[in-house]
């Protein structure tokens, strides 16, 4: 084997998979994508929240910026968003959607804006003592990329689930009913008006409704594995698309060997029931007279 | 204007046991045959109802130019990309679908196909040879070796370059279809066929110099240095110029068996 290159960073780079920084710093970015039909454009606004005083002061003075890579494989689509001197942790712009199809991802990262001495005293000590040289538009910090799907409507997909209105009389209160089809860009999950109107009182709660999610999970992943092999020729169904990439993302495996349906919706919901052993535990701590969770409570379900 | 009615996941997936079960049947010219024989795979697998066929595809030319073209033996790409850009149109989302190109290559183009890839290592009659070439649609490879859909993309990358380059559609056209060790290590690197500017750059630089990038080793070579390069800065903020003084610095030195020199002699000892 010949070594051609070393490709790691020759400087310290912020990033979620390595401490080139010390404990504490970070970059937190959201990604909001938004779809306006009016103009036919995807505006994509990417948020950088920023966690490290080298950094910021750098971003501050000009000398790095905020901007994130658009980048649509089917289509061959690539676009760049920068932050405004006005707005210095926004990127944002807008992208004609005629030009992008399935999967679109959102590379954020902070950018050396021209050639800089960079100092590195909040590096990690084995940078300390040194004030690096860094290349313009070599990346100063970047966050793992976002996500997400465009859809026959040229929509981009956030949930692979739709809620709808059952009218016909079939679901009783509190009942629904999931109904995958690869057909469709979502998975709608049927509820009649009054369920779906407490669905929406629930959404806003602290509670992100796990028994629905939970259970329409379940029910897209039976509809998966009785897919077999087809399940994997995703090309046309944004869900099931952004279901494999979950699977790839979280390592799991619903086939022969792999682990069961019931633990699999478990992890792609990021154990919503330790999620709330946590929440009560924290809201516990906080307030004696809170009445969180009791293990000895028997009546608790 | 001609339309068609492309096959759905379960007619593609008849083709693709046809191609597996029967793969002379594609390369016969006989899209009438193929067809009867994709509905008898498609109504034994899913039943006699089946539904084999989707959606609905205005070619807005007619292909049949394209077939005539075709008998007459093989030319360079270039020269039926228009018929093909013609027919599908230039926006790129059609371009991605699947079902499109299969539709095209199994009932569309019954001469084109088996004459483009007539010099092929490949038995036309091997099933990998037919799905390469009629069905597969997946990455690049797709773009390379889907008969109908390479061509699109030699258009489409024509003109993503011509936007930023020195030399206008037609030249760079043929220069990519003339070229394709080069070609098909830009279609392979997403970071650079997705980068219309750098894409431009490279053609550009290869015009230049087209004697000592023509071969694939140092078509090789430039793309690795590039891609390394790409790895520490970011191309998409780069515009043409800065991208092409990249692209120059990033170019293989000639080696003394394309320069006639003839190397020092060596110590003795070394």
């Amino acid at each position: 084997m010949r070594y051609r290159s070393n490709r790691q960073y020759l400087h310290p780079v912020l990033r979620p998979d390595a401490d080139d920084y010390g404990p504490g710093a970070s970059l937190v970015t959201t990604c909001e994508p938004h779809y306006d039909p009016s103009d036919g454009m995807l505006s994509i606004t990417v948020h950088f929240e920023l966690a490290q005083d080298t950094l910021t002061q750098a971003v501050m003075a000009q000398r790095a910026k905020c901007a994130a890579m658009v980048y649509c494989g089917s289509t061959l689509y690539r676009s760049r968003l920068e932050a405004a001197p006005s707005e210095p942790l926004v990127a944002r712009g807008k992208i004609p959607v005629s030009r992008l199809k399935n999967e679109v991802q959102v590379h954020p990262v902070i950018l050396a804006n021209r050639d800089i001495s960079h100092p590195t005293d909040q590096a990690h000590p084995e940078y300390e003592g040194q004030s690096v040289e860094i290349d313009r538009l070599a990346p100063l910090a970047q966050d793992l990329h976002w996500v997400f799907d465009i859809d026959s409507d040229a929509r981009p997909v956030r949930s692979i689930f739709r809620l709808q209105e059952d009218s016909s009389g079939r679901l009783n209160d509190g009942e629904f009913d999931v109904s995958p089809d690869i057909t469709q860009d979502h998975v709608p999950i049927f509820a009649n008006r009054g369920t779906l109107d407490a669905f929406n009182l629930m959404r806003g709660g602290m509670h992100p409704m796990p028994t629905v999610y939970t259970s329409a999970v379940l029910a897209v992943l039976a509809s998966i594995q009785s897919l077999g092999e087809d399940a994997s020729d995703d090309e046309n169904c944004a869900w099931l698309r952004c279901v494999n990439a979950q699977f790839r993302n979280h390592n799991i495996n619903i086939g022969d060997g792999g682990i069961s349906l019931f633990l699999a919706a478990q992890r792609l919901l990021e154990s919503p029931f330790a999620a709330m052993l946590t929440e009560f535990s924290a809201s516990d701590d906080g307030d004696d007279d809170a009445g969180g969770y009791d293990p000895d409570d028997q009546g608790a379900n | 204007m001609p339309e068609i009615r492309l096959v759905n996941d379960s007619g593609f997936n008849a083709l693709v046991t046809l191609a597996d079960q029967e793969p002379e049947i594609f390369a016969q010219g006989d899209p009438a045959a193929l067809r009867r024989r994709m509905e008898q795979v498609g109504q034994a697998e899913h039943g006699p109802d089946a539904a084999l066929y989707g959606e609905r595809f205005d070619v807005r030319v007619s292909l049949a130019s394209l077939n005539a073209v075709a008998q007459s033996g093989p030319t360079s790409d270039a020269g039926y990309v228009p018929a093909m850009r013609g027919a599908v149109g230039s926006s790129v989302v059609p371009a991605t679908n699947p079902l499109l190109w299969a539709t095209l290559n199994c009932f569309e183009l019954p001469q084109y196909v088996p004459m483009r890839w007539e010099s092929s290592s490949l038995s036309q009659t091997s099933p990998t040879f037919v799905y390469r070439h009629w069905l597969q649609y997946s990455g690049s490879d797709g773009r390379k070796w889907n008969a109908a859909a390479r061509l699109w993309w030699l258009g489409e990358m024509a003109t993503r370059a011509a936007a930023h380059s020195e030399h206008g559609f037609d030249k760079l056209l043929e220069t990519m279809a003339g070229n394709v060790n080069l070609y098909h290590q830009t279609i392979d690197r997403t970071f650079l066929s997705s980068n219309p500017q750098l894409l431009a750059a490279v053609w550009d630089v290869f015009l230049d110099d087209n004697d000592h990038l023509r071969t694939t080793k140092y078509a090789s070579e430039l793309m690795m240095a590039l891609n390394l390069r790409a790895a520490t800065m970011s191309f998409d903020f780069l515009d043409y110029n800065e991208l092409r003084a990249v692209v120059e610095a990033a170019k293989p030195p000639k080696g003394p068996e394309d320069t006639g020199s003839v190397p020092p002699p060596q110590p003795s000892g070394c």
